[in-house]
């Protein structure tokens, strides 16, 4: 009876501390936290910091855009985190703020590696060029250049949460 | 068991995390809409709309639950202060203004896809009504229409339409009752052109601003009202020769208001008058200040106050006031300090409680401005709708003594 019991006792120890290690191991091999679906807040500044995308424009190129084609417009794509990203997708929607001129013009690039406290400057050409109106609106005399121009700027990267910057463009 | 349940559920958690790609959509951005809460119109002033786009009109629901505005060229509606846009009219349909009838059904202004755009002139429209579910403007209750006016609270909507046959002396005062099924149509003997169309608080009267075309008088313009029930126009003013009447009259208890400057002027030189009760001669409004310029005008729902747009002085930035029509009382609502607002008539109305008066305004932009949030989520980087506490309670009082 007495042997039974320290069977038992053993063998459940026994499983215990094995599916213990097998948990700490599968723990292990896990991405960081960053890769929830929900981001979760930073609970202090210590430990790994999530990977962290910043965006901004080149403020002295945004001011000298005028209305036209060919222009050259940069965009910066800093890695504040501290793990490598492998790609960074990055997506410039050029619009008029006047929905009577639907028309979005769209511009991507792809950054291949950005390690930590890297920055990339991606120069894309852009046209801001007045649209043509849609001949079936009735507002076919209203001045399409006049309207402000949007620079809707997005980035993506697996793991880290997408960031955008909206340049307003007065005419 | 207690150990292996506790060590199962945080190893499982953490291994369950990653188990599947990471959907990028799912994933908000976290930055907050940082434009949202740098109003430049003051303490109290929120927006009604966001986004880009041109919008005009706005109009609150007699509920006071939802705003409806013209975006560029089609209506909308929405939630006061949550984003649940809903087209109300087609595409195609080119609107300039809308007002509520009901809670759901509207009186849009505009020329619908059908209609030959080439002959409606910007300042002629056709009356359409968009009832609930009613995706396209229903039939077209008024052709020839040059001027909309409507009660604060809803109730009934009214129309000039010009009758195309008639040797441009006579016109029709099309009045639409929430609570009617039918348009009702009066023939209205006028001696030119209406540029300005209100109706009263109460809805019982009409105000016009009307251009003579024949006659002695002609060039000048003259303010007439009508009384529905009286079924005659009643000429309440004849403004000198070189004055031209900016907008709609307004009826008030303490008379009819309206702003009128020199033909051609830009702004520089508009004034506010009245004509008092029971007179036939306007007057300047003094307790605006000599060197006040007035831009738009709106009658209170309870017809005691007078929302005015306006600067103190050619200097001053345009602001929106309120005039206390018993004390001749001008209270500033907003303190603008980088917005552009909206002067057009239309674009000026007061909530049906009296609380609130919607304007539409921008933020001045010198050179580009980079913010952290998506276009669809900005409100004064583009001409929005902004909800302005009408006045403080003291004020409100104060209004309410003239009752």
């Amino acid at each position: 009876m007495r042997s039974a019991l320290f069977w038992l006792l053993g063998a459940s120890f026994a499983f215990f501390l094995t599916g213990s290690a097998f948990l700490v191991l599968a723990n292990f091999g896990t991405a960081p936290r960053a890769n929830d679906p929900i981001p979760q807040p930073e609970l202090s500044d210590e430990g790994p910091r999530n990977p962290e995308l910043a965006l901004s424009f080149s403020e002295e190129e945004l001011e000298a855009l005028e209305r036209r084609q060919d222009q050259t417009l940069t965009l910066s794509i800093e890695n504040r985190g501290e793990g490598e990203l492998k790609s960074v997708d990055m997506e410039l929607a050029v619009y008029s703020e006047d929905k009577a001129y639907p028309r979005v013009r769209r511009y991507r690039e792809t950054v291949a590696k950005l390690a930590p406290g890297e920055v990339e400057a991606v120069e894309l050409a852009v046209d801001l060029s007045p649209p043509r109106p849609v001949e079936s609106l009735a507002v076919l005399d209203e001045d399409p250049g006049s309207a402000r121009q949007v620079l809707e700027a997005r980035a993506y990267a697996p793991g880290a949460a997408p960031v955008v910057k909206t340049a307003v463009v007065a005419p | 068991m207690a150990l292996l349940s506790v060590l199962g559920t945080a190893g499982c958690g953490g291994f369950l995390s990653t188990a599947g790609p990471v959907e990028e959509d799912a994933i908000k951005p976290a930055a907050p809409a940082d434009d949202t809460a740098n109003l430049d119109l003051g303490p109290g002033v929120r927006p009604l709309s966001l986004g880009p786009g041109d919008k005009g009109s706005p109009r609150i629901s007699p509920s006071g639950d939802r705003v409806a505005f013209v975006l560029d060229d089609y209506v909308v509606e929405k939630s006061l202060y949550a984003q649940d846009s809903m087209r109300r009219t087609a595409k195609g349909f080119s609107a300039t203004d809308t007002d509520w009838l009901s809670e759901e059904d509207l009186i849009v202004l505009g020329t619908s896809p059908g209609e030959d755009a080439g002959t409606q002139t910007e300042e002629i429209g056709s009356l359409f009504v968009v009832r609930s579910g009613d995706h396209p403007a229903s039939g077209i209750l008024a052709e020839g229409v040059r001027a909309t006016g409507a009660q604060a609270d809803g109730g009934s909507v009214v129309a000039f339409a010009e009758t195309p046959e008639a040797d441009g002396s006579m016109g029709t005062l099309v009045r639409i009752r929430a609570g009617g099924n039918a348009a009702q149509f009066f023939p209205v003997a006028l001696q030119g052109r209406v540029s300005g169309l209100s109706l009263s608080p109460d809805g019982r009267e009409a105000a016009m601003a009307v251009r003579i075309e024949s006659g002695e008088d002609a060039g000048r313009v003259e303010l007439v009202t009508y009384r529905f029930s009286e079924g005659e126009t009643r000429r309440v003013a004849l403004l000198d020769e070189g004055l031209e009447a900016i907008g709609a009259p307004q009826i008030t208890s303490r008379g009819i208001y309206f702003i009128a400057g020199e033909e051609g002027d830009k702004e520089a030189d508009y004034t506010l008058y009245k004509v008092p009760e029971r007179s036939l001669e306007y007057e300047t409004v003094r307790g605006v200040g000599e060197d006040f310029i007035p831009a738009s005008i709106a009658v209170s729902p309870d017809g005691t106050s007078l929302a005015v747009l306006g600067r103190r002085s050619s200097r001053s930035p345009t602001d929106l006031y309120v005039l206390g029509l018993a004390s001749d009382a001008l209270d500033a609502v907003t303190t603008n300090e980088n917005m552009e607002i909206k002067t057009k008539p239309g674009d000026l109305s007061w909530s049906p409680d009296g609380s609130y008066i919607v304007v539409v305004a921008r933020g001045v932009l010198s050179g580009p401005k980079v913010y952290g949030s998506p276009a669809k989520d900005l409100s004064s980087a583009f001409y929005n709708v902004y909800g302005v506490p009408a006045g403080t309670a003291a004020q409100k009082a104060d209004r309410g003594q003239s009752r």
